[in-house]
């Protein structure tokens, strides 16, 4: 047992060396394969990669489009429902405030009062459809430059690769030693690796055209807010002294 | 064990337990009473075993007739062993007093606790059909008025069904209907902030696209 460790050690320190011979020798197998794959086995299995990926960006792209359009939809009808709702109470709080004028004056102080609420209601209402509807068509374009960029840089890296595995072919053909053909096919592929990552960074830029698209919504809903209250503050004070109260 | 031995032992056991209730060692007692060791401990385990199992748990029959041959001071009267300890007794109380306190607990469970049991769950029932929850005609006047469960918009509409019928009657006061109409737009702020979360989606294909360079191609 304790000459065992000596024996094992001394067998590493020996041989130890040579590994990086047989290492060296194992990588080099590809290269010399390599003419021999390039034809029809990294052809074929690059084109699957590729086309599974494309199926799955499809089916990401449409999984978008059917959550927005129901988070749209579903948005749109609560919107709906709560003006609806509104106007009703609306409705009935008039009808509680024409009860109780009792004088000429304070009849025509209420009627001025409802106008000048509805008015601000109305505005309301137009300035939030604006800001959604500039919102949701921002967005859209923003989304549809964005897919174009997308599949820009998809094709740009598909016509590199294709271009890539042509010189290959035509390497390994004219008798190109097949590790000098590996080698610039690598780097091709490297290369247009990293233009695709170019183009990508340069879509992901709708985060800065998203971002200022809900600024300007939120600045604009912030506005319509503002200037609906101090409407209806202003008919408060005016119907309240008209009614002097 | 003839009735000299009998008697004996019962007074044993009874100084016993008083020396026990006093805080004296086990062991002490057993030594300070030798000739009745094997019977004094198996009273001691069978007093240990009751305390561990608790006032709702009868004694096996097994064990309560090794109690009765051990001790022979209970007259067994069959089919009715839990209220079969004897009149002089004395200290045998101790360890019968599981029994007994099964018994009285038997009987007090008849007497008190189920009518008060019983009047909880009718006042209980009051309160839940005034105050607590829905009474069968409201719910079904719920069920008849609402659109069938299950789908989310059913759900919504059941909730601003709720919310407007918690809205009190409009008292016709300018400065409450004001107040009203300005409160209510938090509820339509909610609404429009939620397409803020829209953006996220302008860029729900990232991942899926970003793969393409990950890829290998060889």
């Amino acid at each position: 047992m304790n000459k065992t460790i000596p024996v094992i050690v001394g067998f590493v320190l020996a041989v130890g060396p040579a590994l990086p011979a047989f290492a060296q020798g194992t990588t080099t197998q590809p290269s010399v394969n390599f003419c021999t794959r390039v034809s029809r086995e990294i052809n074929q299995q690059v084109g699957q990669r590729i086309l599974e990926r494309e199926t799955k960006l499809k089916e990401r792209r449409g999984e978008r489009e059917t959550k927005l359009k129901e988070r749209r939809d579903d948005r749109q009808e609560r919107l709906r429902e709560y003006r609806d709702r509104r106007d009703l109470r609306r409705d009935e709080h008039y009808t509680k405030l024409e009860a109780r004028a009792t004088t000429t004056a304070q009849k025509a102080a209420v009627v001025t009062f409802q106008q000048a609420i509805e008015s601000a209601v109305s505005a309301r209402k137009a300035a939030v459809d604006a800001a959604n509807s500039a919102f949701k068509s921002g967005l859209d374009t923003a989304i549809v430059n964005r897919k174009t960029a997308v599949d820009a840089a998809i094709a740009t890296l598909k016509s590199s690769l294709d271009a890539a595995m042509a010189k290959a072919k035509s390497d390994c053909s004219s008798g190109v030693a097949p590790a000098t053909a590996r080698e610039a096919y690598r780097t091709a592929v490297e290369n247009a690796r990293k233009k695709f990552q170019d183009d990508m960074k340069a879509a992901e830029k709708i985060r800065d055209t998203v971002k200022t698209l809900q600024d300007t919504r939120h600045a604009a809903l912030k506005k319509a807010l503002d200037d609906f209250k101090m409407a209806v503050e202003k008919a408060r004070t005016d119907l309240k002294a008209a009614l002097g109260k | 064990m003839d009735m000299d031995e009998k008697e004996k032992f019962e007074t044993v056991l009874g100084e016993a337990i008083r020396l026990m209730e006093a805080g004296e060692e086990r062991a002490a007692i057993l030594a300070r009473f030798s000739d009745f060791q094997k019977e004094l401990s198996e009273a001691f385990r069978i007093v240990d075993r009751f305390s561990l199992f608790g006032k709702d748990i009868k004694p096996e029959k097994a064990l309560l007739q090794k109690i009765i041959q051990e001790i022979g001071a209970v007259t067994p009267v069959p089919e009715k062993r839990f209220s079969s300890i004897s009149s002089d007794s004395k200290g045998r109380r101790l360890f019968a007093n599981p029994l007994i306190q099964i018994h009285s607990f038997m009987n007090m469970q008849m007497k008190y606790v189920l009518p008060i049991v019983a009047v909880f769950v009718v006042a209980g029932g009051v309160l839940y059909m005034n105050y607590g929850g829905v009474s069968p005609q409201v719910a079904q006047n719920t069920q008849v008025t609402s659109e069938p469960a299950g789908t989310e918009s059913a759900a919504k509409t059941s909730d601003t069904t709720a919310t407007k019928a918690a809205v009190p009657a409009s008292t016709g006061n300018p400065d409450e209907i004001v107040d009203d109409i300005i409160v209510s737009l938090a509820e339509e702020e909610a609404i429009l902030n939620d397409a803020n979360s829209d953006a996220d989606f302008a860029t729900y294909d990232s991942a899926a696209a970003s793969e393409f360079g990950q890829l290998s191609y060889e």
